[in-house]
């Protein structure tokens, strides 16, 4: 006797539904279960075509990183799944590991402006960032990123004490 | 040392760039050894013209030596240029250099106090800025002007037997007009490619009326034309667009952005698939076209303006697979879009965001140079501000999105960043060059606020705006709108009254790209403000107040020149009432424009719903932080005012580099009187009778003495 999975079971159910909406919601089922489901997908695909021939009124509810939730003019409510990789989402919702010394440095950047006098005081501060990022067991692109603020760090600092140098020179 | 330098250096580019301009598009070859021939040409007229002046042939072999080192470099690396390009090139870097460094150092050896030594330090940082952009505005017309050989440009693509992929042609469309979404789906009926779909997108468009009939067309067309209507749905057309993927064939392979106004050719399809038989190649763009201008000397400015784009920079950026995918007339490969993430709903400018991470990845893109399809312009001055607004915020969101994988050292750090410098460069000056118009808004505020004070007779408080200070500026900038004009005419084949006329059309957006680029650094989400594609009735009343800004600027500005040269000033003063005019022309060119493009007809006839338009800048909103700016910049200014100018002269002025006087300049120097020796150096400076009283009664008249005193000495 042929066992039926729940998957193939509401595959089969949304093959011989005998409405549009009663397929989607088998075919949801279906794609819950899994979302990589080619042949779930592929009907998905053409029940949605046949609906929006019908009414072209689709509604936004919500989505995940994976599903659309949708609503159709009659309230028909349904998921959908997103047919594209995850992107890194801008501005990141966590702060990266090396964000706090990228951004004191950015700073360091600016405070040459004023005659070196922000970079002075901030390029040690994004320097001991990288330092305390350099401890922490961290991946090696943040690593690279901690060097890059250290060395940045110190050659802004440099910069900024000729600057002060010579405001030095006019305060005198 | 240092004026002689950068005064020969300057000589230089103007000899280079004059020729440039009138020989530089006629010599379609090039070899190492005219290049070295003409380089040499140049040094030595310029170098005739020095030791004649200066007398001082030790130094002026020194600087020609660097210039040919310099030359040799470039010749080098620029192998596909003609002689003329390389050599202007070489100057432009030279004096430009040599004028970072002259001006850095009349910053910072000027006797001033010490708050007035850190104001001018911020305006050196600016000139720095200002300085770096202009070369990169002439590498990028020199490219494409002076060049003779293509490396990266794609022939003709031959079709590919059995190479037929799906396309999938979506139509992003907000509150559109019926009759202009009509005439686009009309001529993608019509497009003769045999395996492709249409999906309309109509996003949020509030008025059922006016999408419902857009359905019913789709139906009408037939199978391959379907239509989505996306209620209340977020991330504007990034989000909309995302959306669709789900809806596209799944056996679709390449998605073409159509706009809704765009009106495509038959054969648009058919010649450019081929070229994605390439698996490397990820998307192809050809220009954005347009129609119904002409006649209409706003639309023909606007049209001209948009076409330096796709005729100057986009070339150029081809030659290093840098380009941009523009969205609309570009072909994309699905897998690629689906494999970044789809589009980025944050930027508001998502196709150009999205062809930075697809080139991360190592894909290729192509840049076809041939129109393929033409659409609506924004058909009056406000609509017009709306998009420039838009595509300065997103700029601006790309470099705040992608600014680590832009630096040198980005594919160290990240080794799965692909992008070569080149990509770096391109992509990141094209977001830093959106600051050009901040940095001119603040020259303008410096200059307005000087001047005032000069004309009352008070110290200006910061760097003098005086000898070469003042002229190199100048010569940089005559010599950059010089070479503007040449490019307008020569890559878009304009008269002088087109080209004058587009080259206006940039300066009337310079308020709005200014407002756009500080929101784009305070504001955290763009507002996705739609350009109209229709006219309402025309008013003339409305076209002045939506530049009421501008208008405002551009006769502060005028006024002050006016007074200023009714005031007679001297040599200086005049330097600075043209550079004020310059100011006034720039600014008031946004309410000449917009009372322009109240004249004309409407070239798109609209009697349905729809179209509104759209949400008004919030252009008061981002005024007010300028404004804050410029209160600022006054209120330091009279911070500077309270603290005493030195009223010696200090020791470190003397590392001041010296002024050249400009009859020394201008005259060839008797050679008898001297028989070609150095000049004497001049007398030093009359000490500043002291004040008898340690505080000084009347500090501004001691230290504007001071300072007369102190440039006379300088003056020689």
């Amino acid at each position: 006797m042929e066992i039926i999975t729940e998957p193939s079971s509401s595959l089969h159910l949304a093959n011989t539904s005998e409405t549009l909406e009663e397929s989607v919601t088998a075919l949801n089922r279906v794609l819950e279960l899994n979302p990589e489901d080619i042949d779930a997908r592929q009907r998905l695909y053409e029940t949605m075509q046949k609906i929006l021939r019908k009414d072209a009124f689709l509604a936004y509810v919500g989505e995940t990183d994976v599903n659309y939730k949708v609503r159709t003019f009659e309230e028909f409510q349904f998921i959908h799944p997103k047919n594209r990789a995850m992107a890194e989402l801008f501005p990141p919702q966590n702060s990266p590991p090396a964000q706090t010394a990228t951004h004191w440095l950015g700073l360091a950047v600016v405070g040459l402006i004023p005659a070196g006098l922000g970079t002075l005081i901030i390029s040690p501060l994004a320097m001991i960032a990288a330092i305390q990022l350099l401890r922490r067991p961290i991946q090696a692109i943040d690593r690279r990123r901690a060097w890059i603020v250290m060395i940045g760090a110190f050659i802004l600092w440099l910069i900024a004490l000729i600057f002060f140098f010579i405001l030095f020179l006019h305060l005198a | 040392m240092l004026t002689r330098f950068l005064a020969l250096s300057a000589l230089w580019l103007i000899i280079s760039s004059v020729v440039t301009l009138f020989l530089g598009t006629r010599f379609k070859h090039g070899n190492k050894l005219n290049g070295f021939l003409w380089l040499l040409t140049v040094i030595v007229f310029g170098d005739l013209w020095a030791v004649f002046t200066f007398g001082e042939p030790n130094e002026v072999l020194m600087l020609s030596l660097a210039a040919m080192l310099l030359g040799s470099v470039w010749i080098l690396l620029l192998p596909n240029w003609n002689w003329f390009g390389q050599t202007t090139w070489t100057m432009s870097v030279l004096s430009s250099a040599l004028y970072i460094t002259y001006s850095f150092a009349v910053t910072a050896f000027t006797p001033l106090n010490p708050l007035s030594f850190l104001f001018s330090l911020i305006l050196f940082s600016a000139e720095l800025l200002a300085i770096g952009l202009s070369l990169s505005y002439t590498f990028e017309m020199l490219d494409v002007c002076t060049r003779f050989h293509w490396n990266h440009v794609a022939g003709p693509a031959q079709p590919v037997s059995g190479y037929i992929p799906k396309v999938s042609l979506q139509v992003p469309a907000y509150n559109e007009p019926l009759e202009v979404v009509e005439a686009t789906l009309r001529t993608l009926a019509k497009i003769n490619y045999p395996n492709f779909e249409v999906l309309l997108i109509d996003n949020n468009t509030p008025d059922e009326a006016t999408w419902r009939p857009l359905e019913s067309l789709c139906k009408e067309l037939g199978p391959h034309f379907k239509c989505l209507h996306l209620d209340k749905w977020p991330g504007y057309k990034s989000g909309a667009l995302n959306f669709a993927l789900t809806q596209t064939d799944p056996e679709a392979e390449i998605i073409a952005i159509i706009d809704a106004d765009y009106q495509v050719q038959p054969n648009y399809l058919s010649e450019l698939i081929p070229y994605f038989v390439d698996p490397r190649v990820a998307f192809v763009q050809t220009p954005q076209d347009y129609r119904d201008y002409k006649g209409n000397p706003f639309l023909e400015a606007c049209y001209d303006a948009y076409k330096y784009f796709f005729e100057v920079s986009m070339p150029s950026r081809n030659e290093h697979n840098a380009i941009i995918f523009c969205g609309t007339m570009g072909l994309i490969r699905k897998s690629v879009v689906e494999e970044i993430g789809g589009w980025d709903e944050w930027c508001i400018t998502e196709d150009a965001e999205a062809s930075l991470r697809i080139l991360k990845l190592g894909y290729r893109s192509i840049y076809i140079n041939q129109s393929y399809g033409h659409g609506v312009m924004p058909l009056n001055f406000e609509s017009l501000k709306k998009q420039r607004f838009r595509w300065c915020f997103g700029g601006i969101q790309v470099l705040r999105k992608h600014w680590e994988s832009l630096m040198p050292w980005a594919h160290w750090v990240d080794p799965k960043n692909q992008l070569t410098a080149a990509q770096r460069y391109y992509y990141l000056l094209s977001s830093l060059q959106w600051f050009n118009e901040f940095i001119t808004m603040g020259f303008t505020t410096m200059l307005v606020i000087s001047s005032i004070a000069s004309m009352l007779g008070w110290d200006a408080g910061v760097r003098p705006l005086a000898g070469a200070v003042a002229v190199v500026p100048l010569v940089f900038l005559i010599l950059g709108l010089g070479r503007f004009l040449w490019a307008l005419r020569y890559r878009l084949h304009l008269t002088w009254t087109r080209a004058l006329l587009a080259m206006g059309s940039f300066f009337s957006l310079s308020w709005v790209v200014t407002l756009a680029s500080i929101q784009g650094l305070i504001q955290p989400r763009g507002v996705f403000l739609r350009t109209s594609k229709s006219k309402g009735a025309s008013n003339l009343l409305r076209a002045l107040v939506v530049t009421q800004w501008e208008t405002g600027i551009g006769i502060a500005c005028g006024l002050t020149g006016l007074f200023l040269a009714l005031s007679r000033p001297p040599f200086e003063g005049w330097l600075t009432v043209i550079f004020l005019f310059w100011q006034m022309s720039l600014y008031l060119a946004a309410p000449a424009y917009s009372l322009l493009s109240e004249r004309g007809g409407k070239p798109v006839l609209v009697t349905s719903p729809g179209d509104i338009d759209g949400r008004v800048i919030a252009e008061t909103q981002a005024a007010r932080w300028s404004a804050a700016l410029a209160t600022l910049l006054l209120i330091g200014f009279f911070m500077f005012r309270l603290l005493p100018q030195p009223t010696e002269t200090p020791n470190y002025a003397r590392l001041a580099p010296a002024e050249l006087k400009p009859e020394k300049i201008f005259k060839v120097h008797p050679v008898k009187g001297n028989q070609g020796k150095p000049d004497k150096p001049a007398k030093p400076p009359k000490e500043p009778k002291k004040p008898k009283k340690p505080r000084i009664q009347n500090r501004h008249q001691t230290v504007h003495k001071f300072g007369e005193d102190h440039w006379q000495a300088r003056l020689g």
